[in-house]
């Protein structure tokens, strides 16, 4: 059904299997930051973190993490994620260079913890 | 955005799919209801739940070949099932498309007119999936952790699935449908609770269908109405009997707040079940000589509803390639007495001294003194500036140690609440919506846009940014801008769209060739955090394709389908 379901982006979560690739993404190397999170959006047809990183430089950079949507990610809420929350989130980086990352696995300084075996991040 | 049928069949005005009787045989509609698969088949279970008679010859005289009736003038299938009248409407265009079932428009909106007063739905139960017919923007954040119906809603709007009540047989049969047709996971537990949120038989429908009676909308009503990007109005609708008893026509007359103008708008309306109001408007002079997409008169879809108690409407009138303009309107009928519609502004800081308040109404009086009008506590009305029987000017200042919070402005007994908010700072600002979504033109499609707005917030009282309690202030002037997701800078802006210094998305008018995610930025040209930077939040934008292609499928946006390539 999910041919179905392309254009029906906002009542219809499931809009984000398909309206994006992941080729914009750097699948090769798995890369593991920590930062701060400035604002958590709860949003479809993802959910975005907004974190600082400092780098080794002590220079902050800024970064967005991009997740599943609202209905893929069980349990969370709009405030699971809150600006001061330290993540520690892993995933993909953006070829483009940009500081963006596909996330694929973070812990939150309150226990949160996206869990990719079904238990809070639902498989697709 | 789930968007549901058009009001082709219902609409007195402009009507795209009557004038579509050969194509519309190429329909795919997703909902396989009234199927019919059980041609001349008796019901298994009638005795378990009763049906609901058609009485109407039409129905009985189209629909009978498929859908016998048994001794008690249940029609199989049609008995069992309850909807609005964009659902009947769809139901019958798929016997039409894939039964060729032969009905003249006239034919088909008296049914749908029957049939949604007869097997609809109570106002009760409409008034929560209304957004599905208003076409609104609108997330279903929260069903997966607060309804089991997340397995429907990973493909249905929840407004859809709810817009219809079905027997627990009815529900059954469409559930095996869908694991049959869509290869979808058996799951019982959603079937479950879909069966107990919309049942057959409720209190609501059993109130309603007993004391119905027709609805005589005819006389003024006051408007109130937002259309994002432009600000609120505020004026009148007059209500005449149009050429059947169901039939009205109408003419608006709205004033902006923000800016003075004017806009008129004439129309015509169906009224189905005595509460929902379906219609098509058009701005006249001065306002339709625009061509921009946005224009305040531009031909719209009325769709609103009514109380049952006929004294009150809400709901929205929209355009555009996905209905995303819109006037927002709430409707009220037009009494003697003083009225209390607008004030000019949504907020007003504490400590704020000498700031002028514009009171819109009806029949305000004349001679009102400042010790007459109320704007709660910690807000003192200094003078009365001027008064007209539609305005009212006062200058007000508030207190230094008032307690933020939302106040009802009160006078001679009529009351306007939660008028405006108290603040004492900007905590965040909120682009909305939040989450939304635009096309790239081409040329079979027009562009889709999107309008934003930047809405500031005090988080008060428990201080967390985004909860419920948060004290909404309005409009904040913003400038505005984009970001494309991966970039690394904003060279290749140009390529997805623009932002408007009013907050319009445009999208290229050439696809790219691909969907971009994107956002759209607010940042707040008064108001700063803690460090002294400006305030900014930022919108989530997919800018798509003009149309899907997938599998041998295609999405026809004007249809609202998947359709197989080739067909239409």
């Amino acid at each position: 059904m999910t041919n179905k379901i392309g254009l029906t982006l906002l009542l219809i979560p499931a809009f984000a299997l398909a309206h994006h690739g992941y080729a914009e993404f750097d699948q090769q190397t798995k890369v593991v930051l920590q930062g701060t999170v400035t604002e958590f959006h709860y949003t479809n047809p993802h959910c975005i973190v907004d974190f600082e990183v400092k780098n080794e430089k002590g220079q902050i950079q800024n970064w967005q993490g991009e997740m599943s949507n609202p209905l893929h990610l069980k349990g969370w809420t709009r405030t699971s994620l809150e600006a001061g929350d330290t993540i520690t989130a892993s995933g993909y980086r953006a070829k483009s260079g940009a500081f963006y990352l596909w996330i694929t696995g973070l812990k939150s300084s309150k226990g949160l913890e996206l869990k990719t075996n079904g238990e809070n991040l639902i498989p697709r | 955005m789930g968007f549901s049928s058009t009001l082709g069949l219902m609409s007195p005005l402009v009507s795209p799919l009557t004038s579509m009787s050969g194509t519309v045989l190429l329909w795919v509609l997703l909902v396989p209801v009234l199927a019919a698969q059980t041609l001349n088949g008796a019901r298994q279970d009638t005795a378990l739940e009763p049906g609901i008679p058609v009485t109407d010859p039409l129905v009985k005289a189209k629909c009978g070949t498929c859908h016998p009736a048994d001794e008690h003038g249940n029609m199989d299938r049609i008995s069992w099932v309850r909807t609005t009248p964009e659902g009947w409407q769809e139901a019958i265009k798929k016997m039409i498309l894939e039964k060729r079932v032969e009905l003249t428009p006239v034919e088909a909106r008296s049914m749908v007119q029957y049939l949604s007063s007869s097997h609809g739905l109570a106002p009760e139960e409409a008034k929560p999936v209304m957004y599905y017919p208003e076409r609104r923007v609108h997330d279903e954040i929260g069903v997966a952790n607060d309804y089991p119906l997340a397995a429907c809603a990973k493909c249905h709007a929840a407004a859809r699935l709810l817009s219809w009540r079905r027997s627990a047989d009815e529900w059954k049969r469409l559930g095996e449908e869908h694991f049959a047709q869509y290869k979808v996971a058996r799951n019982e537990t959603a079937m479950a609770a879909v069966r107990n949120a919309a049942p057959l038989h409720t209190p609501e429908w059993t109130d309603w269908s007993a004391r119905s009676h027709a609805s005589n909308l005819t006389g003024r009503w006051l408007v109130t109405a937002h259309l994002p990007g432009h600000g609120r109005y505020f004026g009148e609708l007059q209500v005449e009997r149009g050429a059947t008893p169901d039939e009205f026509n109408t003419r608006a007359t709205l004033h902006s707040i923000n800016d003075g103008s004017t806009v008129i708008r004439i129309g015509q309306m169906l009224l189905f079940s005595g509460y929902a109001w379906r219609g098509r408007s058009h701005g006249v002079a001065p306002s339709n000589s625009s061509t921009h997409p946005d224009d305040p008169g531009h031909d719209a879809r009325e769709v609103l509803w009514i109380s049952p108690d006929q004294t009150t409407g809400e709901g929205r009138w929209f355009w555009g390639q996905y209905q995303e303009f819109g006037f927002d309107v709430v409707l009220r009928r037009a009494s003697p007495g003083i009225t209390l519609l607008a004030v000019d502004r949504l907020s007003l800081k504490v400590g704020a001294q000498a700031s002028s308040l514009r009171v819109m109404g009806e029949n305000l009086p004349t001679d009102v003194n400042a010790g007459e009008v109320s704007v709660g506590p910690g807000i003192t009305v200094r003078r009365v500036i001027s008064s007209t029987s539609r305005e009212i000017v006062a200058e007000v200042e508030v207190s230094a140690t008032a307690v933020p919070g939302k106040r009802d402005i009160t006078l001679r007994g009529a009351v306007l609440r939660s008028a405006l908010a108290v603040y004492d700072r900007v905590d965040y600002v909120k682009v909305t919506p939040e989450s939304s979504m635009a096309a790239f033109g081409d040329q079979t499609y027009a562009r889709g846009y999107q309008q934003f707005e930047a809405i500031g917030y005090q988080r008060v009282p428990d201080g967390k940014p985004h909860t419920a309690d948060d004290l909404e202030l309005g409009p904040m002037d913003a400038s505005w801008s984009m970001q494309v997701f991966y970039a690394v800078d904003a060279s290749g802006n140009d390529k997805i769209g623009n932002v408007s210094p009013a907050g319009l998305l445009t999208p290229a008018p050439r696809s790219p060739g691909g969907n971009f995610d994107i956002w759209v930025i607010a940042t707040a040209v008064n108001e700063r955090n803690q460090n002294g930077r400006p305030l900014a939040g930022k919108g989530y934008v997919v800018v798509t394709i003009p149309a899907y292609s997938f599998d041998g499928r295609r999405y026809v946006r004007d249809l609202d389908r998947w359709i197989e390539e080739g067909t239409w």
